[in-house]
């Protein structure tokens, strides 16, 4: 897995390329917590992931109770419909904010 | 509405004790108890599987006990070890309730009988262990098994943690967490999680680098070897020299290999790996001609696979790296109950391939593609092993790409295994809410026994009318009764038994009420008894030390009694 960075008027935006499975979620985790003691926003864009395990879910959840902690808006864009559906079903996909794309994402992040 | 039956497996975060950070701190434990047996009830979790470390495990344990479920116990070492490790941090309390609880449950097994070694290896050996006990039990039964995770998604990763247990599931549609986090903060309990904790301080075990590892485990040999006299060894090893090259071009080589004679003994990181290399190496065996190399018999590959922590090193003597323990002699005594040209398997082989399989189905489901799995496993039933090994569960593996079939050998299949539970024991607090909660199990207990709704919906009825009167009137001055349920079931006939220790009242004196009385002249009451009489078969009632007993039965499936 690779991971790409970006900055978009003080939001960060991390993708994800490849998989994040029991193998690479340490790498995720290591790349998006520290995003939320230097961002307003935080936007994770799964346009580039083609797999995610319940590790990579694991971390995503510990994101968003980070989010929460401190305030700083977490959202999600581009997830394939797949994994769309896993979120879904598994009734994750009310605990996160998604969106269809990552300007809608990062539209939903409050000016500072 | 018609009930569910579900099998949970459970990993609960482990309480607060000596210098760990607060991710469950003690005063939590009521609330999260509630929050379970809520979870519980509502997925209809007839059938529990977990370990039984102080904290979430055995709240777990305690209610789906007290719910009636069947639990079943799976400890990673020596049970005198896991107490001292997993029990006895966290007071002598929790070790009486261990106790208690592991002589509730169906079952109580350990998935290595070592000692832990401060080793982590064995902690996720048995979570794997746990995961495809709770699988294979699923399969035999129909039903897709849940990950129950009572977690503070903030603590610490550690192995055999329910962060550990969750990385390890594939399926996210069956996962299920009670979040300790917020329950806390519904609770109003301080948050006294430190910014910064020190996790080399949190735990009493001393997790790092381990000699062992999980291995999947091969030991064959050539069931006909005394077949073939001194002038054909070598002709027998120009064959083996072809089977070598087949299976060189179809498996990925095992990552040890060691031979003896005729005997084989491999290892590979996963079931998979394995599978193949033995799948590859019968089915060469069984296809090339031994004709066209001289020999008059064909050479047939008996083959036994096991998966377990072993100790990895190199050989002192020949400087090759080997692996030892427990779990490579217990693959050799697996071993001889396999059919010569077949592969058979111990429990945590197929408990390593199922989650395997399960991680292969959700990869593809996300990305389109389809699955089928190439192996398929049948239960032979529980085999005593020799050498005083004790017994294993195994099983017999097919191929399903095999050019050639290896006749399954159906004489050794088991009929029955892993039956669901045909009896269940509910405690019920003197509360009308409960009332819902009963019936929910009662549900539960139905479908997994396929019994009708209608059957279902009678005895919940009856119940109702039965319970509501215990509750509201069983009171004895200020004691309230204690009231159990329980739920049998044989020779297609329900028995339902309501016991309660409160003032002695047998509902079957109760007067018929007259039906046919104008509405002025109708009494209240008198008419529950009247409904339980009508929706079941039987109804008959004792006093027994110091408790009234009700019992009712009911016939269920084609022959139900028509109504009287």
């Amino acid at each position: 897995m690779d991971i790409r960075e970006e900055q978009l008027d003080g939001v960060s935006i991390v993708v994800p390329v490849g998989r994040i499975d029991i193998n690479t979620a340490p790498e995720a985790e290591a790349a998006i917590m520290p995003k939320f003691d230097e961002a307003r926003g935080v936007v994770v864009d799964f346009a580039e992931l083609t797999y995610i395990s319940s590790a990579g879910l694991r971390i995503l959840l510990k994101a968003a109770k980070r989010s929460k902690a401190s305030g700083v808006p977490l959202a999600f864009s581009n997830m394939a419909p797949p994994v769309l559906e896993v979120f879904e079903v598994s009734g994750f996909a009310r605990l996160f904010s998604i969106y269809g794309d990552r300007a809608a994402a990062v539209a939903s992040i409050p000016a500072a | 509405m018609s009930g569910s039956a579900s099998i949970v497996l459970c990993a609960g975060q482990r309480i607060d004790h000596g210098n760990t950070a607060g991710y469950f701190p003690a005063a939590l434990e009521p609330a999260l108890r509630v929050a379970v047996r809520d979870r519980i009830t509502e997925l209809g979790a007839m059938i529990g599987y977990s370990s039984a470390a102080a904290g979430g495990d055995i709240v777990f344990g305690e209610e789906l006990l007290a719910l009636g479920g069947e639990l079943n116990v799976v400890l990673p070492c020596e049970r005198g070890d896991f107490v001292s490790q997993y029990l006895s941090p966290a007071g002598e309390d929790w070790v009486a309730r261990f106790d208690r609880l592991c002589t509730a449950a169906a079952s109580v097994t350990v998935s290595c009988e070592e000692r832990l070694l401060g080793d982590e290896t064995l902690v996720r050996f048995n979570n794997q262990m746990l995961q495809g006990a709770a699988r294979l039990r699923g399969e035999a039964l129909g039903i897709a098994p849940h990950l129950l995770l009572l977690w503070s998604p903030a603590a610490p990763f550690e192995p055999g943690s329910p962060a550990d247990f969750m990385d390890q599931w594939s399926e996210v549609s069956q996962l299920s967490i009670i979040d300790l986090d917020e329950l806390r903060a519904a609770a109003g309990i301080p948050d006294v999680v430190s910014e910064d904790p020190d996790f080399d301080d949190m735990f009493d075990l001393e997790f790092g680098v381990s000699p062992r590892a999980i291995r999947a485990i091969l030991f064959a040999d050539i069931a006909t070897f005394t077949q073939f006299d001194d002038r054909e060894i070598p002709l027998l090893f120009d064959f083996l020299a072809e089977v070598q090259q087949q299976v060189e071009a179809r498996a990925k080589p095992p990552v040890l290999i060691n031979t003896w004679g005729d005997a084989v003994h491999a290892a590979a990181e996963t079931a998979h790996d394995l599978a193949d290399y033995a799948a590859a190496l019968t089915e060469s065996a069984s296809t090339i001609d031994p004709a066209s190399f001289g020999l008059r018999h064909r050479p047939r590959f008996r083959v036994a696979l096991h998966a377990g922590p072993v100790f990895v090193g190199l050989h002192p003597l020949t400087g090759r790296s080997m692996i030892f323990g427990h779990h490579v002699n217990r693959a050799a005594r697996i071993e001889p109950l396999a059919i010569p040209g077949g592969i058979c398997t111990s429990r945590p082989f197929v408990a390593l391939l199922k989650a395997e399989m399960a991680e292969r189905a959700d990869e593809a489901a996300q990305t389109g593609r389809s699955y089928s799995p190439r192996y398929e496993v049948t239960y032979l039933g529980k085999k005593v092993l020799p050498k005083q090994f004790g017994t294993e569960d195994v099983y017999f593996l097919e191929d399903r790409d095999a050019a050639v079939w290896v006749e399954r050998p159906e004489e050794l299949v088991s009929a029955i295994q892993d039956p669901p539970p045909s009896h269940m024991r509910l405690e019920v607090p003197c509360d009308t809410a409960e009332i819902a909660r009963v019936a929910a199990r009662i549900e539960s207990f139905g479908a997994l026994h396929d019994i009708g709704d209608k059957v279902v919906h009678s005895v919940n009825l009856a119940l109702d009318e039965l319970l509501a009167n215990i509750i509201s009137y069983g009171a004895d001055g200020e004691t309230l009764p204690e009231i159990e349920v329980t739920v049998g079931l044989a020779d297609e006939i329900l028995t339902v038994e309501i016991s309660d220790t409160g003032r002695p009242f047998d509902p079957t004196e109760m007067p018929e009420p007259d039906l046919d009385a104008d509405l002025d002249d109708r009494p209240i009451g008198g008419l529950g008894i009247h409904f339980v009489r009508k929706m079941m078969d039987s109804v008959s009632y004792r006093h027994k030390d110091g408790r009234n007993v009700v019992t009712l039965s009911k016939r269920v499936g084609s022959a139900e009694v028509a109504p009287k």
